[in-house]
């Protein structure tokens, strides 16, 4: 059901070495004291019209990822190309003109919406800002993509505190096609809603994939979702990329012991199979203070003792499938 | 379970056309606050009334009565012309109710377009400073704390005095005189005076809506849709001011009507201290201010100024407390 497994695919976004800190101030003079490395390295490609789900837990910098490629915030060093366009070298005018083909779908569907504005101005304004100066045009507009969210044309005229979590993901769903992009960051987009309505936007999203061939870089944190939706997944601990593989291997066999963990915390309904449950010992250290070496040996099953000394390397250690560990 | 309640809420919306914009909603919610509603009449007839004073005042704004015997003279005084002044006739024998009018229209244009002003000028720069951070947030807000930190009267008693006494011309375009002028039904040289007298009001009096509305940037800025309006390469002056300060405008809205209070007893008070609106030009202060130097033999004669003083500013504080819940999001319907 998933388009095939592509590496006939041409390659949409190459970010390479993406580093985001967050810095630290204190004393009288607001002087930075530290960093936080929220994303450290992290390189990947998203292809031309897949979905490549990032997971990791919460505070793992999956969604400063997204923000980082973005240009919502930023950088401390890498490169983010799109189509060629090296992302953070843009001037803003030339950045203005790439927000038309990169948007970005929410997590939270009540912050994501200006409380006073109509839902339909909402959706217009993003192309009233790249020149569709002409009123029906943008109406016009308006109606096509409440029609092909599943929401109705007389919904233009009403405030978001009319709807509910899952028609207003619908509009931010909307809001971000306007512009008919070619790439879109969905930044926990189903983790707010109720398990049925989850569905439904995912469904919503894939069908509209299919329909316009854009590409999704898909944040989540629950695997079953991930894996509904992605055809190749990475896997984040702690600002680094542990894991990149298609979805099949991944979930098959995962390689990392990290994604290993991850893997086993999935329920499955049978009550009867009992699962062999990795548990990790302790908590997630600070991106303040990372550990050394591989950031996630003082909580892995299998660390030994150059873990601790020497970062491994990402390396691919199956044909598309990336790890960085020492021991697989 | 969720999808039938989606169904459900979308039957019961009312259909297109008849949607209850936030406005309908937030005025529906208004005329529940019966104060508020009572405070809003009492205002309008006020308002009209010193519209009105040229057409319903009795005698010329300044005519001496000095065939008045008895100067002040109570409420029913007749005049040498056998006409009845209906609140009396002050020490000069100038008629009372026709000075209240124009006093009204004067003390009232002026809380008006100091409120109206300094909002405005608060509301900007609190929404830049609070939107964009940096050096001007903290240029604006140490100017805010350096303002709210002096004691206001002592300053304002020095400014007004210097410049009202010195006749301090502002540079402002001909049309803002004559728009003050026509404001207050008083000569230019007059309406210059008040200009003044405003603008020191309005140089203190606009870092209150400054720091609510930095505050509401400061929330608002972190919020999703913010974020999906850069997304979208939205400019900051489009985010500032059409998505910020709309946003932010509910506190402000409250915070003005308050105002308006404020300046009506800030007026007064510096009138009644002799350094507020000039005579000839009659404002409540300075009719207070003359009163003073009578009330023990004539006590009604503060009462004149004082009762409506009382009656706006305890009216502009229903009204504020009136949107105050009008607009509290936190309240349904």
């Amino acid at each position: 059901m998933a388009p095939t497994v592509s590496t006939a695919h041409k390659d949409l976004l190459v970010v390479q070495n993406l580093k985001t800190y967050f810095p630290v101030r204190s004393g009288v003079f607001q002087r930075v004291s530290a960093w936080v490395k929220a994303v450290d390295d992290v390189s990947f490609t998203v292809r031309e019209g897949e979905t490549f789900g990032l997971v990791g837990e919460s505070g793992c910098g999956k969604t400063t990822v997204s923000r980082s490629i973005l240009r919502l915030i930023p950088t401390q060093g890498g490169s983010v190309f799109f189509d060629g366009q090296e992302v953070f070298r843009l001037r803003s005018q030339e950045l203005k003109a790439l927000r038309r083909h990169m948007q970005i779908v929410f997590q939270d569907p009540y912050s994501s919406l200006d409380p006073r504005m109509p839902v339909g101005d909402i959706i217009a304004e993003s192309l009233l800002i790249h020149g569709v100066k002409n009123r029906s045009e943008r109406n016009a507009a308006v109606q096509e993509m409440l029609a092909k969210v599943g929401l109705n044309p007389y919904h233009a005229h009403r405030y978001p505190h009319e709807f509910s979590g899952g028609q207003r993901q619908r509009i931010g769903i909307a809001r971000a096609l306007a512009l008919n992009p070619r790439f879109i960051v969905c930044d926990e987009p189903v983790s707010a809603l109720d398990v049925s309505i989850q569905s439904q936007i995912l469904n919503l999203l894939k069908d509209l994939q299919r329909e316009y061939g854009f590409s999704y870089l898909f944040v989540a944190h629950d695997l079953s979702v991930v894996e509904h939706i992605s055809d190749r997944v990475g896997v984040m601990y702690l600002g680094k990329l542990v894991e990149m593989a298609p979805r099949e291997s991944l979930f098959i066999e995962p390689l990392h012991p990290y994604t290993r963990a991850l893997m086993s915390a999935i329920p499955v309904p049978d009550p009867r199979r009992r699962r062999e449950r990795i548990v990790l010992k302790g908590e997630v250290p600070s991106p303040l203070n990372p550990p050394s070496g591989c950031r996630f040996h003082p909580r892995c099953p299998i660390a030994q003792e150059v873990c601790g000394k020497v970062e491994p390397a990402f390396t691919e250690k199956r044909p598309d499938h990336w790890v960085a560990c020492h021991l697989v | 379970m969720s999808v039938s309640a989606e169904s459900l809420t979308l039957r019961k919306l009312p259909r297109e056309g008849k949607e209850e914009s936030q406005f309908q909603i937030v005025l529906r919610r208004f005329l529940r606050h019966r104060l508020a509603v009572a405070s809003v009449a009492v205002i309008v007839v006020l308002f009209v009334a010193a519209l009105l004073a040229p057409l319903v005042a009795p005698f010329p704004r300044d005519a001496v009565d000095i065939a008045v015997a008895t100067r002040p003279g109570p409420p029913g005084t007749m005049s040498s012309q056998g006409e009845m002044h209906p609140l009396g006739v002050d020490h000069l024998g100038r008629d009372l109710f026709t000075r209240l009018l124009y006093g009204a229209r004067v003390s009232l244009s002026i809380a008006f377009i100091v409120v109206v002003v300094s909002e405005l000028f608060g509301v900007v720069l609190g929404a830049v400073a609070g939107f964009m951070g940096g050096w001007f947030d903290t240029v604006i807000s140490r100017l805010v704390e350096f303002l709210l930190s002096i004691p206001t009267l002592p300053i304002l008693l020095i400014t007004a005095s210097i410049l009202i006494k010195t006749e301090a011309q502002l540079p402002l375009p001909a049309v803002a005189t004559d728009f003050v002028s026509w404001m207050l039904a008083a000569p230019i040289q007059e309406a210059n005076k008040v200009v003044v007298l405003m603008a020191i009001l309005i140089l203190l009096g606009w870092t209150g809506a400054a720091r609510l509305m930095r505050g509401m940037a400061l929330t608002l800025r972190n919020q999703d849709f913010v974020e999906a309006l850069r997304a979208v390469g939205a400019s900051n002056t489009r985010i500032i001011f059409r998505h910020i300060i709309p946003n932010g405008l509910a506190p402000i809205l409250v915070n003005a009507s308050l105002g308006l209070a404020g300046i009506v007893i800030a007026e007064a008070t510096l009138s009644f201290l002799g350094v507020g609106v000039q005579e000839p030009t009659p404002s409540w202060g300075n009719m207070l201010s003359t009163a003073q130097s009578y009330m023990f033999q004539h006590p009604w004669l503060p009462l004149i100024p004082g009762i409506p003083l009382c009656l706006v500013t305890i009216a502009f504080n229903f009204i504020g407390d009136g949107l105050r819940d009008a607009l509290d999001p936190r309240l349904k319907r």
